[in-house]
């Protein structure tokens, strides 16, 4: 058995970075000026630690997965998603994406309305204006500018207007080489304001239109940039949106965009800087026809309509047991839940946490970036014995079935 | 293990001894995996007494879009309407998704509605290069069925590019090809040529012979060029055509068009109905504005045998459409029901519209579309050359196949759902002058033995020694919708998957249907440097290797 490995001097470089929206390759040059990534790179080579798979295994003996078990999917790769609904099915447990009140909220506009949307490398080939909508787009994606914003391939460069909800850090929001054309100021707070007064005034014929202020940057001087491009992506990063109300700043962004629609070209992207939450919702759906939730009942997938929004208290009171899965290297934290067992790529410090491999590091795995435009490959650039989640959950599946609990294969 | 299948009445084109022999009763002989011929001496391990059931190859469906990001955004915005069954009722009190009466399902219940329905193999036609790795998991949790997909070209940003400043052939097939390696793709497919591109450039209708705005070409250029790659690098599937102008009154001409633009070599049109339209009329004219060009696509086919086509049948019901066509259904998000849609440019190759939609036999123009595709159907004498589909979801779910096999072969029937319809597109249809009935053994040529041939899967599509052993049974049901709803029996790779209509395992080995083109790599070079312009990401991060697509396909369910 292969006993404790420490990888403190050794390089975790892997195949591309799984730490936003972006999962840049690592065989792109830029990557090495990320400060996000090379912050984690630090601090993971002084707290990475592999234990053995014996010792990893230990917490799971007394875990059993039933109708009472939320497994909640905090961050995977495709394996592992497609394990936990495999366990999910076999068990009857309930499997669930982690949602931020901003997913939640794109999500909802998204699946009730019309939706103008776009992918990454349409934005630099195409966008000639370019709005960045609050400052988690540029602090959690420090790369996004210099990889999307700088066209390698249009004659003239997109103009990029940058809204910061901060006034302190609107100069300081962007890590990147290159810089807003125009920066706006606009308190989080009147953000559904501010929108309404852009979509409304958008709506009005160009001779109606509020008069510009020159060499200012201002609303009026975003509108009047607004109405003459061509071609308009509005970007921000999903979870910038804070509270359940916040709906009504994605339907107004939507109204914008449609309304400029309808003789240019406007789109949305909102970007999900957890690449393993993208993946885990686009796999359960592939495989459950379920958005976000899912519970198998006896002959098909079920979704109940009672989670629907519900906060993190909700889900812990609704089971009495919570296995959570976050198998993506990360520098964020994980949701706060009182989980019975979690699944997690990070050296286990309390009881019930079990490392497991990081995809990209230790195994590899399928991920979707956070625009959905394209799904990559992280391969394994240092395997190493310890067990994958999908093993951990494919090993709880199999203790389901010796156990006695028959698998419905038809769904007749 | 030696199995003999008894008493099987057996309805297989491509041996021409058996033709007019369907009524005769005969066996089937299996060894394991493969269909063998009758042994000169000895017993089967076992036998199965099929009692005079039709026994056919398996099913397969060249054209349904089953998996892919696209797909799976029309599960997203349709899962609170599917909940219902097609006519819009509620089945159950529970939210479930995954109801066989719906329109879109999960990749579990795909596979398992298709076998019920003795299908085996089926083919995604969407597949962008950026998505492929979607496509192939998806396509890799569909169980039973031996799958494959078609790579999109002909919008690139970079092929274009090049099509407009001249590219000289060699350098334009190893994009083609190296695009079809690094996918793991079957075939190419062109979506509406160029004009997808166009779009993103706000130029919202593209004719075959008008100019892209910025890089020159025009799609007859791209299909003309295409048309000739995809031949000289020896694909089996001619270039599979989602022709220009969808859904356009008065499509007819600029389809034809995009035909001729083939210059002789093969082209496959799919979900030719869409693209099927005469007109436009004026009001004053026949009261709407478009009417049936059936009769002169069916013309032009039976005219030239470098032509095949799928028909894209619409069906009456709740449904959802999904294609790369932007464009088109930036057009179609008037008619969506209910009223959303998703609309994206995806990736500088193609788009992404997904548009709800619920065809009525109330409703004139969707009348028009179902008799459009019955008389394609009717209309085209060779039917090795004309394939049933309903371009799933986009006319209708795939379930629906039963039920239009009944119209192909049922006069009666096709004449009394004409008294159902639009009373205004029942008078002008040709369909009451045509007594056409399909036998067994054309069923058998749209539905398994000219798909075989035309996507080069040599062991599949047939009954005679050799071939895998895909085999359904149907038993005689009291009309043919009926008898083709319920394989009695269905055999996979040998393997019983179906047995009186009910999926009994997913046990079966599943193949992914992939072609191997050549290309010389120096020729490739330059474009790897200009993709990754685009994309910015290196072009080699797009390629699939082998390992990849078996870890893929054997961590499917």
């Amino acid at each position: 058995m292969q006993g404790p490995v420490h990888l403190s001097d050794q390089r975790l470089d892997s195949s591309v970075c799984t730490l936003c929206a972006l999962v840049c390759d690592s065989r792109l040059s830029l990557i090495n000026h990320c400060t996000r990534r090379n912050r984690w790179l630090n601090s993971v080579s002084v707290n990475h630690r592999l234990v053995d798979r014996g010792e990893a295994l230990e917490p799971l003996s007394d875990l059993v997965v039933d109708t009472e078990t939320l497994i909640w999917l905090d961050a995977c790769d495709v394996q592992t998603a497609r394990a936990a609904v495999t366990l999910a099915k076999q068990t009857g447990a309930t499997i669930h994406v982690g949602q931020s009140t901003g997913s939640h909220a794109v999500k909802s506009v998204m699946s009730n309305s019309g939706w103008f949307g776009t992918t990454l490398s349409e934005v630099a080939a195409r966008a000639q204006l370019i709005v960045t909508l609050g400052d988690g787009v540029l602090t959690e994606s420090p790369l996004l500018a210099e990889r999307f914003f700088r066209s390698r391939t249009q004659v003239s460069q997109p103009q990029w207007f940058h809204i910061s909800a901060h006034e302190s850090s609107v100069s300081s929001a962007s890590e990147s080489q290159i810089a807003p054309n125009g920066r706006l100021h606009w308190p989080y707070a009147t953000w559904f304001e501010q929108l309404s007064n852009l979509a409304r005034n958008i709506q009005q014929p160009v001779s109606q239109q509020p008069e510009l202020v020159t060499n200012e940057y201002t609303s009026s001087e975003l509108l009047a940039r607004l109405s003459s491009a061509e071609h308009v992506v509005w970007i921000w990063d999903i979870d910038d949106l804070h509270f359940g109300t916040d709906e009504l700043i994605v339907r107004r962004m939507l109204s914008i965009a449609s309304s400029l629609s309808e003789t240019g070209r406007c789109s949305l992207l909102p970007l999900d800087m957890n690449v393993g939450r993208v993946t885990a919702e686009e796999t359960l759906l592939w495989l459950t026809g379920c958005p976000g939730t899912a519970c198998w009942q006896g002959d098909r997938w079920y979704r109940s309509p009672r989670y629907s929004g519900y906060s993190l208290d909700q889900w812990s009171d609704a089971f009495s047991k919570i296995l959570l899965v976050s198998n993506l290297p990360s520098d964020r934290s994980l949701p706060n839940l009182p989980a019975t067992v979690t699944l997690q790529s990070r050296p286990a410090v309390r009881q019930g946490e079990i490392q497991v491999a990081s995809v990209g590091i230790e195994c590899s795995g399928h991920l979707f970036r956070g625009d959905r435009g394209t799904v990559h490959f992280a391969q394994a650039t240092q395997p190493h014995n310890l067990p994958s989640a999908a093993q951990m959950l494919t090993l709880l599946s199999q203790r389901a079935r010796a156990a006695g609990t028959p698998e419905v294969t038809d769904a007749s | 293990m030696l199995v003999e299948l008894q008493n099987c009445r057996v309805i297989d084109p491509t041996q021409p001894q058996l033709k007019g022999a369907s009524s005769l009763l005969s066996s089937i002989w299996i060894n394991d995996a493969h269909i063998v011929a009758p042994p000169n001496s000895g017993a089967a391990d076992r036998n199965e007494d099929l009692g005079g059931a039709i026994v056919m190859a398996g099913g397969i469906d060249l054209h349904t879009h089953i998996g892919g990001g696209k797909v799976n955004l029309a599960r997203m915005l349709m899962a609170d309407v599917v909940g219902r069954n097609r006519a819009g009722k509620n089945h159950d009190s529970r939210e479930s998704v995954t109801h066989p009466t719906g329109c879109i399902w999960p990749t579990t219940l795909n596979g398992q509605l298709y076998a019920r329905m003795g299908y085996t193999a089926c083919f995604e036609p969407a597949m962008m290069l950026t998505q492929a790795r979607h496509t192939h998991l998806e396509l890799a949790d569909t169980p039973i069925l031996d799958t494959g997909a078609y790579v999109v070209l002909g919008n690139e940003d970079w092929l274009l590019q090049a099509l407009g400043s001249g590219v000289d052939d060699a350098r334009l097939r190893s994009l083609v090809a190296w695009s079809v390696n690094a996918s793991q793709a079957l075939a190419v497919k062109v979506v509406n040529p160029g004009g997808i591109n166009a779009f993103k450039f706000n130029q919202r209708a593209l004719a075959v012979d008008q100019s892209h705005a910025k890089y020159g070409v025009t799609p007859r250029d791209v299909i003309r060029r295409l048309t000739a790659a995809v031949d000289d690098l020896g694909f089996a599937h001619p270039l599979h055509v989602h022709a220009s102008n969808l859904g356009v009154p008065g499509n007819i001409e600029s389809t034809l068009a995009t035909l001729d633009a083939a210059e002789g070599r093969r082209i496959h049109l799919t979900h030719a109905q869409f693209n099927c339209y005469s007109g436009p009329f004026s009001k004053e004219d026949i009261g709407y504005a478009m009417g049936s060009g059936a009769a002169q696509l069916s013309r032009y086919v039976n005219e030239h045998p470098n032509v095949t086509l799928d028909v894209g049948q619409v069906i009456f019901g709740q449904t959802v459409t999904i294609s790369a066509d932007e464009g088109a259904q930036f057009r179609n998000r008037e008619h969506a029901t209910p009223n959303k849609f998703f609309l994206s440019d995806v990736e500088c190759q193609a788009g992404c519209g997904v548009v709800p939609m619920l065809y009525s036999d109330k409703h004139y123009v969707h009348s028009l579309q179902w008799t459009i595709g019955l008389e394609l159907l009717l209309l085209i004498d060779d039917p090795w050359r004309v394939f049933l589909t309903t371009d799933h979801p986009n006319g209708g779910p795939f379930t629906s196949y039963p039920h239009l096999i009944r119209l192909l072969m049922d006069r009666s029937f096709r004449h009394s759902m004409l008294t159902t319809i639009h009373p205004q597109a029942a008078a002008r249809t040709l369909l009451r002058e045509l007594d056409r009935e399909y036998t067994l053994e054309e069923i058998a040529i749209i539905t398994r033995a000219a798909p075989a041939r035309i996507l080069g899967l040599h062991d599949c599509g047939s009954l005679a020694p050799g071939k895998r052993a895909d085999i359904v049974a149907y038993r005689a049901q009291a009309d043919w919708e009926a008898t083709f709803g319920s394989a009695s029996l269905l055999l996979k790779n040998g393997v019983e998957v179906v047995r009186n209509g009910e999926v009994v395992s997913h046990a079966a080995a599943k193949r992914t249907h992939i072609a191997r083109p050549d290309f010389d790599s120096a020729d490739f070079a330059p474009w790897s440097s200009t993709i990754e312009q685009w994309l910015q990401v290196p072009a080699s991060s797009l390629c699939i290797s082998n390992d990849e697509l078996a870890e893929i396909s054997a961590g499917g369910l």
